[in-house]
Parts: structure tokens; sequence; C-alpha cells
């Protein structure tokens, strides 16, 4: 059998945290009830396992109560539930230079109902001056989103400053943790933080399709259910429910995936997010080190393991970046992400636009062994 | 035999799991059930409590800040006026 070195992590984690399919296996073969609607035990049972993975994901991220967890199908959901539902014509938002579609796209649209937005740059190595930030608030500027860390180059940005900053000035705070949750701790009351954007699906270790958001009470005050339906109770009124969670969350949720990542939590508590971010950095360094003695590649971001997640670009200086990608696959068995991976935004301000990088993402399983693979790989498709 | 059933009302699923799993840890007697129509038209969820519980079930409620609509008593009797054309 063919050889496979998985390093695309960065979009998705694969191997998935032990137990996650068996989890979702006996759910969908053993009784894939509806919550919310059926009135029998075995639709209570499930409740129950929804409930307990909501009080996982709030100690994840230091919230007291975790009625303000919500489930979306993914984290794209969870940022449009924001911008679309709190944003109003007339106001005016702040975005870090480093940030993915899921938040451009959105503003962009947004543009046209009369929001509008300033980026703060970052420098080379997509570090933000929270000064600078601070400068650029307008009296109109109701809110701050920020991606926790690059998918690009990895770099973690301030947010305990930035949501100082928000505290002080009155703005909302709006954090996208793609990259960071499930490998460095976020603690969302501590950071100031209104609305922490999460995905189960990559540091998590759960499975694709489920994702969310937790909410601050000031902030549910005045955001809209951008969507509204059925939530199983008080299905008497036609208008939509305000208390939490059922506020945002209408239609039958998807199951499946919050069983499969109440496993991945369970396996992340047992492990320990530091360790998690030990083991990753360690991959990182290792990878960092020795590619500083090829030539013919340069790295994007940061050149050491300070202040960044385990996600590395790479710009291949001799060979277009997809052949070299296509190459590490064909050749290696080594799976990465070529391109402006969905942000074109942070490739601008790292000055990879538009040719993009090579995108090396480690996690947990990964070896040093398959680093060194990677690492012959890369020489020979250089050249040196 | 109780001629009553004491049913706790929540405004959704669940506040009704939270109180449910609460009481459990207590050890206080509950069952999930389906909201009687006649003591809500709001469809949902509602814990059966015992009457000489109820007391305990406000403690639980206040102390971990669970939303309930209202503790109602519902006559287990069938009621002679309903269905009457059946």
């Amino acid at each position: 059998m063919r050889q496979t070195i998985y390093f695309d992590n960065g979009s998705t984690s694969w191997p998935k945290a032990r137990g996650v399919a068996g989890a979702m296996a006996e759910l969908l073969e053993n009784g894939a009830f509806n919550i919310n609607r059926g009135n029998y035990a075995g639709a209570y049972e499930v409740e129950g396992i929804v409930l307990d993975t909501r009080e996982q994901l709030a100690r994840l991220f230091g919230v007291r109560d975790s009625r303000h967890v919500i489930f979306t199908p993914g984290i794209t959901y969870s940022l449009n539930y924001f911008i679309k539902g709190f944003l109003k014509p007339g106001d005016h938002v702040l975005v870090s230079g480093l940030e993915h579609n899921a938040v451009m796209r959105p503003l962009e649209q947004m543009k046209g109902r009369g929001v509008s937005y300033d980026i703060v740059l970052v420098d080379t190595e997509g570090n933000l001056d929270a000064d600078e930030l601070e400068g650029m608030v307008r009296p109109e500027t109701k809110a701050v989103i920020m991606t926790h860390a690059s998918n690009v180059c990895g770099t973690i940005l301030p947010i305990r400053k930035i949501g100082e900053i928000c505290r002080r000035k009155g703005l909302f705070f709006a954090v996208d943790t793609a990259q960071s949750a499930g490998t460095i701790a976020v603690d969302m009351e501590g950071c100031g933080i209104d609305f922490l954007a999460f995905t189960g699906h990559k540091g998590l270790l759960g499975p694709q399709g489920i994702g969310g958001f937790l909410i601050s009470g000031r902030l549910d005050e005045q955001m809209e259910a951008y969507v509204a339906g059925g939530t199983g109770s008080q299905s008497d009124s036609l208008l939509q429910p305000e208390n939490l969670p059922d506020k945002y969350e209408s239609g039958t949720m998807n199951l499946p995936g919050i069983i499969g990542l109440h496993a991945a939590l369970d396996y992340l508590e047992k492990t320990g997010i530091d360790a998690v971010h030990e083991k990753k950095m360690k991959l990182t360094a290792c990878f960092l080190e020795k590619l500083k003695a090829v030539p013919g590649v340069r790295v994007a971001g940061r050149k050491d393991t300070k202040n960044r997640v385990a996600v590395v670009s790479v710009d291949f200086l001799t060979v277009d970046n997809a052949v070299a990608a296509f190459t590490l696959e064909q050749e290696y068995g080594i799976m990465t992400r070529v391109g402006l991976h969905c942000a074109p935004a942070a490739h601008q301000s790292l000055g990879t636009f538009p040719q993009g990088t090579v995108r090396f993402a480690f996690g947990m399983s990964n070896t040093e062994e398959e680093i060194d693979c990677c690492i012959g790989g890369i020489r020979k498709i250089t050249g040196y | 035999m109780e001629r009553v059933q004491h049913y706790v009302l929540f405004p959704n699923h669940d506040n009704g799991m939270r109180l449910y799993h609460e009481l459990k840890k207590l050890g206080v007697w509950a069952v999930i059930a389906p909201t009687p129509r006649s003591a809500s038209k709001c469809c949902g969820i509602s814990l059966m409590i015992k009457e000489e519980d109820i007391g305990a079930v406000r403690t639980c409620v206040s102390e971990h800040g669970i939303e309930i609509l209202k503790i109602a008593a519902v006559e287990k009797d069938l009621n002679p006026h309903r269905d009457r054309y059946c």
C-alpha cells in the first residue's frame, strides 16, 4: 500500500479523535432520534448528550452558562449569523489583515446594505499592532472581527489586548477560532469576547458539518436570529423564541455531528490541549529548522515557533507552487493545500498574492519521520 | 392514589433537560414527559414531579438559574368534555 502523509490539518484534521466514528455509527445504527421534537426516552437520551456537549464547549472556552453555546453547520455559518444578524446600515467594522473569506465575503455583501469596514494591516510576519487598531476606531464603529490565528501563516493575534480595547471603546468583539480551538486555550470571558465562532472538524478533531458559536449576554440582547423556524419550543407562537439556545437553533440539528464532536471533546479533555499544542509545535519547530537549510523556498510569516500555531506556508521560488504540491502528493504521498487558502486578504498582507503558498499544517498523529520525508521531497523539487 | 400530577413546564427543551439532570444528581424523582395540552398550548417537554418535592424543585431551579414557565397541577381523571364526538 502506498505511503501517505497528511499535512492538511488546517483544512480539516485527520485522523479524527479516537471514538468519533464509533459514536456517530452507534447513534445512526441504534437510534438517531430527533431531539426537541421526539417525546420518548431515546430522544431524551440523545438530548442529554447534546446538553453535555454544550457543557464541554463552555468549559473549553471559559464560559459559565452553556445555554450561550449555539450549534451551527460550521464556522462560516456562525460568522454569517454575527455579520448579518447584528450589523445594521451605517455600522462600521474593523478586521485584521489576516481574515478568511468567511469574514470578508459576508462583509462585502453587507457593503450593499450600508455596512462599511476597514482592514487593520499586519506586518510581513502577520503581527498586528493593537494601538494602530485603536486609532482606527470611528464613532460609528460597532465591532471588531478578528481571526485568533491565521490560517495562512499561523500567527496568533493579540485577542486579549484587542478585547480590552473593545470594552474600553464600547465595541463588540467577534473572534474566529478556526485554527486555534482545541490547540490553544481561549478564555472567552477573560478576553472580553462577545462572539466566539468555532468549527468542530479542525483542531477539535470532530467530524465535518458541525460548528457553532458562543455569545455574550450583551450581544444576544442586540443580535437578531439570522435563521428562523421550528425549534420544538413555544410552537403556539409565530414569533422566534428569545430563549437560548433556541433563538439561534432553528431546524433539525446535525445530531451525528454533535455526537461525534462530543466524543472528540472527551478525547481532548483527557489528552489536554496544552499537550496537543506542545506536540504540534515540536513538529513545527522540526520542520522550520530543517527547512532553513533548503534554498529555493521562503516561509511566509514567522520563521520561528513563537506566538503561532502549527500552520506553515511555504512559497517555492523556483517552481510553481501548484506543481510543487502536486509533486509532493504524486511522488511522496504528502497531502498539503496549495493556493490562497480562501484568504486572499491574508496573502496580500504577507506578500504572497497571487501566487499563494503550499501550506503544511501538522496534527497530533504526525511524526518527525514524516517531516524528514517531506523535507527530502522539497529538496528534490527545488533541486537542492 | 393522588388525583393530580404536578408538572414543571419550560420555555424550551434545553432548560427541561438541565433541571432533569440536576434533580437526578440530587436524587429527586422526576420523569420527562410531553407537556400536557391542558397545561399549556406550547409544545415541548415537562417534568413530572411529586407534590412533596415542589419545594426542592423550586430551590434547584433558583440555584441553577434554570428558566421555567410554571409548575402546574393537572387532573389525572379523564376529562368528560374531551373528544365528546368520538
